[in-house]
């Protein structure tokens, strides 16, 4: 049996040659090195589209939790930071800042031990995980394009 | 020069530019050198943390201690009297920190107010402690009952803050 003829010089994989094989024993006719190219590039691309698809969807909805997230965890520590007297501390540095300088130890106890710590540390979290999750929905959606864009040209 | 020049075999006794064991690890071009330098700075940032979680815990622990030993004295109760201290209602007391409403003003000598939690403290007056309101600064007489201000300052054994400034809070 004849192997079929690709305009590559490398060797064939094994999709290559259940294809080749698949139209030789239904008798078609014999397709051109180019033409057969194209097919397996096709099963290839819808191979890659199909693997990462689910990805993509898991990534943009992690993404956007994340995202949603972050604003509750906004929303939590700026009515954390309302109820606490770190604002008017805060505020001092604006104020009276020569003053601050000068007792700048108690100054910095009066923050630090003011700061309502639970949901910094929440939103901060929050902050994280919803740049991380951008970054890899982002790369994600970039290798879709690359593939598209490939499978195009 | 031909390509053939290079191809000099190595006899193995010639000295050597790369540097190998520990003098390799230490170069600085070590994948695990590096990791060890990041994790010790790690090391470092974390045990800082903890030590500065731990004094402010030690602190707030503490005047929060004194206060409540202290709540029939600093608040004027007779010593017969059974009069409990409430408990905080956030955790401990800020002992650096205060912001709340005066409760009554005793002329220079030291206020009482009411924080943000709603329990008294008592903010002591000493010469040197800057009170403000707006841009002007004003003698401790002046401060007046009902009035919003910010304290710094330093907590004693008394359970009593012994303020280093003030500022009135403007209520308009």
């Amino acid at each position: 049996m004849d192997k079929p003829t690709l305009q590559t010089s490398q060797p064939l994989s094994a999709l290559e040659l259940a294809i080749s094989g698949k139209l030789k024993s239904e008798q078609m006719p014999e397709f051109s090195g180019y033409l057969q190219e194209k097919i397996i590039r096709r099963i290839d691309y819808e191979r890659e589209i199909k693997a990462l698809k689910p990805k993509l969807w898991a990534a943009f909805g992690v993404m956007a939790f994340s995202v949603g997230l972050l604003a509750i965890a906004g929303d939590y520590m700026f009515k954390a930071f309302a109820q606490s007297p770190s604002y008017h501390f805060l505020a001092l540095t604006f104020t009276d800042f020569g003053v601050m300088a000068d007792n700048w130890q108690d100054y910095t106890f009066s923050i630090l031990e003011s700061l309502p710590l639970g949901a910094l540390a929440l939103t901060l979290g929050a902050g994280l995980a919803s740049v991380l999750l951008t970054d890899f929905s982002i790369h994600q959606w970039s290798h879709f394009r690359k593939i598209s864009i490939a499978y195009r040209h | 020069m031909t390509t053939h020049d290079n191809d000099i075999k190595s006899t193995g006794t010639e000295p050597t530019n790369r540097p190998l064991g520990l003098a390799k690890f230490a170069s600085g071009h070590s994948r695990k050198f590096k990791w060890l330098i990041f994790a010790l700075i790690e090391l470092i940032i974390l045990i800082g943390v903890f030590a500065l979680g731990l004094n402010i815990g030690f602190r707030k622990a503490g005047f929060t201690y004194s206060w409540a030993s202290h709540y029939k004295s600093n608040f004027g109760a007779p010593q017969t009297a059974q009069l409990i201290p409430p408990p905080p209602s956030n955790g401990y007391f800020n002992p650096h920190g205060v912001f709340g409403q005066i409760l009554s003003a005793n002329g220079t000598t030291s206020v009482i107010i009411k924080d943000s939690d709603s329990n008294e403290k008592t903010i002591l007056l000493s010469p040197g402690a800057v009170i403000r309101q707006d841009y002007q600064t004003i003698l401790p007489q002046n401060l007046k009952a009902g009035e919003q201000i910010v304290v710094i300052g330093e907590p004693n054994d008394q359970g009593q803050i012994q303020a280093k400034f003030i500022r009135i809070i403007d209520q308009n």
